[in-house]
């Protein structure tokens, strides 16, 4: 049977990573779902393990050289609370799990299991956050959208832990976001989408959306992005409001690669996908101009 | 050996640290006031506070929680907030088959230590976690606000 | 340690109703914590058991090879069944067998049991059995069970049973008809989910099985187990454990596990503890009926109904359970709460290699209530009146003839309860100013209280009795178990009050089978009605005869109301004694981006005759209407190769705290004769109602008439679309 291992220090840790090829065991609550054999029966884990909850390190929540640098380690429920975190992210955590869970799992757990249908990944993929990977050697950084290569998949390297995630600071005057769940708690996503849009007209522009859960990574839309964020900064007229939300929902459906699973189908997630990305932009442009 | 607190009690177990904190709980040290539902951490029934805050011993290997304390049913019920609340259950009719009680009972105690005077919604949110198939959980979040109201300095 | 008690039951004053409410009498000890369910009786010895399934939906078993086992390790198999017993579970029938040796007809179904102490080893040790099979093929769908794909699985025809029904003339009324509107209907699989899985711990010794079980009817368990080992009723000694949830889950499903695990306790000698996980129970027990109905009705140059051809079918698995009795009850509510001229019925049960369907809350009455009421809804809409008084001209009455030709004998209160559930709900005002994207549903409904026809008087013979004890006590002697619906609390309501004596004087103990009389299982909504009435008379003859200080003992047997008539063989006459009634509405928002229902609100009324005690009543219509709108519109299972896709608890959506509004409840009192205090079946009619108002009410929403369930946001997004063309 597979050994245990729940280090005090990050250096401690990282050793254990490196010389054992264990396991890292954040709050589990996808890891013991995974592995479970169920009631009397170790779990099936076919590595050690090591537990990171110890490792203060990890914990960190700051902000630092422009960027919110949050532990991988945080739980969902200190992320929920925590000033400091947009509050979309804030809400995200919120609608992840219910009040059990989240006192359990992390925003690091979320990014390593690399679901497609990761709660956390689309403000993530908007906000072009950061990880930061650290090992016994060294310490590198990749966005977010490099680290996730597919279902399941990162670009963590044997001897590497995820340390923190940095989020650059931004505060876009539009925010919007959006989990199409299950259920309405203790849900998986079927749709989401974050979307945020920053300038004014006649000022320039930035306009971040992205969509989890219609496809094997988060789906940025730079296409609608751009269209979106001429359409801000010049003075638009309702004719040409009308064709740009059909190009948008276009764009949106084109981009999309939903699948039939248990929860869900393509064609729900491909419209859903596309109403939400044209309720942003409706939404965005009849807000422009205001003094919000 | 595994150093814990179980309902401020000191417990040592031999169990392997993957082992899961309910199985640990429930075999070893006969605490049957802990309840399997489910397995994967969706039905609450195995709720416990691990240093007062709600978790699902069914995800949590009890090496994790070596050093911490733990609270069951069984300790909460030796208390005066967990007599509050059975009797507000009981007095409220919140209780049918059972089975999914006691972990409502303690997501009730993690709800009502941060939030004292919680509204509906509070309620609702704080005991979303815990699943409930013959009640339809309406009058357990009137047990639940009874429990606030009839136990006035209790939290 | 001293026990908590809890709050201390009131002694009743005079002039206070029994439907005041009271704490229940266990309520405080499941709280706690402290209430043992199966899982959490610990015996001395006792060996674990996991279940070989079979990993093929149809197949002939060519062979089967075991791992090596450890020492204090075990497979039991058919060849395990002692001389004199039988490989079958005696259900109604005993063609399930225990430990499928030749064939197996469904995904799961059990091949063998591995027995032993440590339960990941036996995970294990269940994973490396290698069983070679020969495919056939599989029959997941009626349409492929009609044509008997791959040659019949049952009989020669697919078919537990092929029943009919003529009220009046149903051809003559097709004849005359100026048009016939034809519409399908239909609703998938349900999973129980009581929050406790299934178990049973079998312990053989000195020549008795004694069973402890999470079960309904221990009874039921009693007779499969004696037949299972062949070793005599007598010999087999049945205790209900707690049981956390039913809903006819553990009707008959728990023989399944209890006849495998007494082999084994017989075989080993030693006691064998079998509990289910989680994803286990949703893939592998009993589940609701999926259904097809098609209803074709006659109708005048006016629109008015001459008559219906409806045709039912059920989708039973592989093998029969009860699903002939289902089959009749569903058919038996073919036409609901409506009085129609002429009707011909026909229903049939097929099999198909899936896990066996069998109880399940509303036992094909909720199947039936949802294709009438959508239909009648639809005639409606083309008549062009409001579906609500559109269905309110054909309500049944007391004296109205029913779709078996018997007669509904006691006062029906639905006109009364409509009026007061339209102005609780505001209905008209609601569904008159209904915003696209929103919209009110009503449904209305009946369900036949206690076993069909005389099947009380013929096939269950349910008995009780009441000792009084020297120091004042009196024990109640029943099956009965409470599995939630409070029963344990209601029956003693209804003894001390009879007798006069505070409720802490009346005792009840969990149902074990060497100390109570069989009073009939606990399921159709008959423990109240049928067995409080017993205990109700008993307490009287009790306290007739009552002599204080003594020991004394009463018997009651069931006696069948002397009216009833009811022919088994043709179906025909009265199918029930009498029948509980409902009316709910439904009021829900559809997200215009994302098609996912909210319900708004929620307003019940019910006719249970009485109620023994209203807070428990009150809880039985949230749960129910709760259950009801998770099976409407979350509850999805999707079979792919004999599997469900939703196999998880995280993939099976119960609805949660936040899913759905707090549901509004009325009782009018309509008391029945045969009934404690007047007491009818509650437990099944809360549910029934719940899926049809619900579905009615998005029709409004998205202007489009539905017709199957579950309505998913998938399915609300198509129904859309379509009809915006």
């Amino acid at each position: 049977m597979v050994e245990a291992f729940h280090p005090r220090t990050l250096a401690e840790a990282l050793a254990i990573r490196g010389g054992q090829a264990a396991i890292p065991f954040a709050g589990g609550t996808d890891l013991m779902v995974k592995l479970g054999r169920g009631a009397g029966a170790l779990p099936g884990f076919a590595a050690p393990v090591l537990f990171l909850d110890r490792c203060e390190e990890l914990r960190v929540l700051r902000h630092h050289e422009g960027a919110l640098e949050l532990g991988s380690i945080v739980s969902l429920a200190t992320l929920a609370e925590s000033p400091l975190v947009h509050p979309v992210l804030r809400g995200i955590a919120l609608s992840m799990g219910g009040p059990a869970i989240r006192n359990a799992a992390t925003l690091g757990g979320n990014i390593c299991n690399a679901s497609p249908a990761g709660d956390t990944l689309p403000f993530l993929y908007a906000f072009e956050a950061g990880v930061k990977l650290v090992s016994s050697g060294a310490e590198r950084a990749l966005p977010v959208a490099d680290f996730l290569t597919g279902p399941g998949a990162t670009r963590l390297e044997p001897g590497e832990i995820l340390r923190s995630v940095l989020v650059p600071d931004w505060s876009p005057r539009l925010a919007f976001w959006r989990k199409v769940g299950t259920r309405k708690a203790n849900a998986l996503t079927k749709v989401s989408i974050a979307a945020f849009a920053d300038g004014a007209e006649g000022r320039p522009c930035k306009v971040r959306i992205a969509l989890g859960a219609v496809a094997p990574t988060v789906v940025r839309l730079p296409g609608v992005e751009r269209m979106l964020e001429e359409a801000l900064h010049e003075k638009g007229d309702d004719a040409g409001r009308a064709s740009l939300l059909r190009g948008i929902r276009e764009e949106a459906l084109a981009a999309v690669k939903p699948i039939d699973d248990q929860r869900s189908t393509a064609e729900y997630r491909r419209e859903v996908a596309a109403n939400l990305v044209v309720e942003f932009a409706r939404w965005a442009l009849a807000r422009n101009g205001s003094s919000q | 050996m595994i150093q814990f607190r179980l309902n401020g009690r000191e417990v040592s177990s031999p169990a392997h640290p993957l082992a899961r904190l309910i199985d640990v709980l429930r075999e070893e040290l006969g605490d049957v006031s802990v309840k399997e539902g489910c397995g994967e951490g969706e039905c609450g029934a195995c709720s416990v506070l691990v240093d007062g805050k709600l978790m699902n011993s069914c995800l949590l290997p009890v090496g994790r929680i070596e050093g911490a304390a733990i609270t069951t049913m069984a300790g909460l019920r030796e208390t005066d907030r967990g007599r509050a609340l059975i009797d507000a259950f009981a007095r409220e009719g919140a209780v049918q088959c059972g089975f999914c009680i006691p972990g409502m009972v303690i997501a009730a105690e993690a709800l009502l230590a941060d939030k004292p005077s919680p509204d509906e919604q509070e309620i609702r949110t704080g005991i979303s976690g815990n699943l409930c198939r013959c009640t339809g959980y309406d009058l357990i979040v009137k047990a639940v606000s009874s429990a606030a109201r009839e136990g006035r300095g209790l939290w | 340690m001293a026990r908590r008690k809890g709050p201390e039951p009131r002694t009743e004053q005079p002039g206070e109703r029994i439907s005041d409410p009271v704490p229940r009498v266990d309520a405080v000890a499941k709280a706690s914590g402290s209430a043992l369910y199966l899982d959490d009786i610990r015996v001395e010895g006792v060996l674990h058991a996991r279940i070989v399934r079979s990993t093929r939906p149809r197949a002939k078993i060519l062979s089967v090879r075991y791992p090596e086992t450890p020492a204090g390790y075990a497979f039991i198999d058919a060849r395990h069944i002692p001389p004199g017993g039988a490989n079958g579970i005696l259900m109604i029938r005993d063609d399930w067998p225990i430990f499928a040796d030749r064939e197996v007809r469904f995904r799961g179904q059990t091949i063998a049991l591995v027995v032993g102490p440590d339960r990941g080893m036996l995970a294990s040790l269940a994973q490396q059995t290698v069983v070679e099979y020969e495919d056939q093929v599989p029959v997941f769908t009626i349409e492929d069970s009609l044509v008997c794909s791959g040659g019949p699985i049952h009989d020669t025809d697919n078919l537990f049973a092929d029943y009919h029904l003529r009220k009046g003339d149903p051809e003559a009324a097709f004849r005359a008809a100026a048009q016939v509107v034809e519409e399908e209907f239909r609703t998938g699989w349900q999973e129980h989910i009581y929050m406790e899985p299934q178990g049973c711990l079998a312990s053989w010794k000195d020549g008795r099985l004694t069973l402890q079980a999470s079960t309904q009817c221990p009874y039921y368990l009693r007779k499969a187990v004696a037949h299972a080992l062949g070793c005599g009723k007598e010999n087999v000694r049945v205790i209900a454990a707690h049981t956390g949830g039913g809903f006819g889950g553990k009707e008959h499903y728990p023989d399944v596990l209890a006849t495998a695990a007494a082999v084994a306790s017989h075989a080993l000698g030693r006691p064998v503890k079998l509990v289910l996980d989680r994803q286990e129970d949703i893939q592998t027990t009993a589940k609701r009926h999926p259904s097809w109905i098609r209803i074709r009705t006659a109708l005048n140059a006016a629109g008015g109904i001459l008559g219906m051809d409806i045709d039912t079918r059920l989708a039973a698995g592989a093998f029969e359970t009860c699903s002939c009795i289902v089959l009749q009850r569903s058919i038996f509510t073919s036409t609901g709460a409506y009085d129609i001229p002429n009707v011909r019925v026909r229903g049939r049960a097929f099999a198909t290699n899936v896990v066996p369907s069998d109880a399940f809350r509303g036992f094909g009455a909720p199947q039936a209530l949802f294709a009438i009421e959508m239909h009648m809804d639809h005639l409606a809409r083309r008549a062009g009146v409001a579906p609500v008084d559109f269905k309110r001209r054909h309500f049944l009455s007391k004296g109205s003839l029913t779709v078996t030709n018997g007669r509904i004998y006691d006062e029906v209160l639905l006109d009364a309860m409509l009026e007061r559930i339209l102005a609780a709900s505001d209905f008209r005002a609601r569904a008159a100013s209904a915003r696209p994207g929103h919209g009110i549903g009503i449904s209305f409904f009946n369900h036949g209280c206690a076993f069909t026809g005389s099947g009380e008087r013929d096939l269950i013979k349910g008995r009780v009795g009441l000792r009084a004890l020297a120091d004042g006590h009196v024990r109640i002697l029943s099956a009965g178990v409470d599995i939630g619906q409070g029963l344990s609390t209601a029956f003693r309501k209804v003894v001390a009050r009879v007798l006069g004596i505070p409720l802490s004087r009346v005792l009840f103990d969990q149902a074990d089978t060497d100390l109570v009389p069989d009073s009939g299982p606990t399921c159709a909504s008959r423990s109240i009605m049928i067995v409080g009435y017993l205990l109700q008379e008993a307490a009287k003859k009790l306290k007739g005869c009552w002599t204080e200080g003594a020991e004394q003992e009463v018997w009651q047997e069931y006696s069948h109301p002397p009216h009833l008539v009811w022919d088994a063989e043709r179906l025909a006459g009265d199918a029930y004694p009498t029948y509980g009634w409902g009316i709910n509405v439904v009021e829900v928002a559809v997200d215009p981006l994302s098609f996912e229902p909210e319900v708004r609100n929620v307003w019940t009324i019910y006719d249970v005759g009485y109620p023994i005690d209203r807070l428990i009543l009150e809880g039985q219509a949230h749960g129910g209407m709760s259950q009801a709108l998770g099976y409407a519109c979350l509850e999805k299972l999707e079979l792919r190769d004999g599997v469900f896709l939703q196999g998880t608890m995280a993939d099976y959506c119960i609805p949660t705290s936040l899913d759905f509004p707090p549901i509004r409840t009325e009782l009018i009192e309509n008391p029945y004769p045969f009934g404690p205090f007047g007491a009818k079946g509650a437990g099944e009619i809360v549910f029934d109602g719940g899926a049809p108002a619900f579905a009615a009410a998005i029709q409004q929403a998205i202007g489009a008439e539905t017709s199957a369930l579950p309505l998913t946001p998938e399915r609300i997004r198509a129904l859309a679309r379509e009809a915006a063309g």
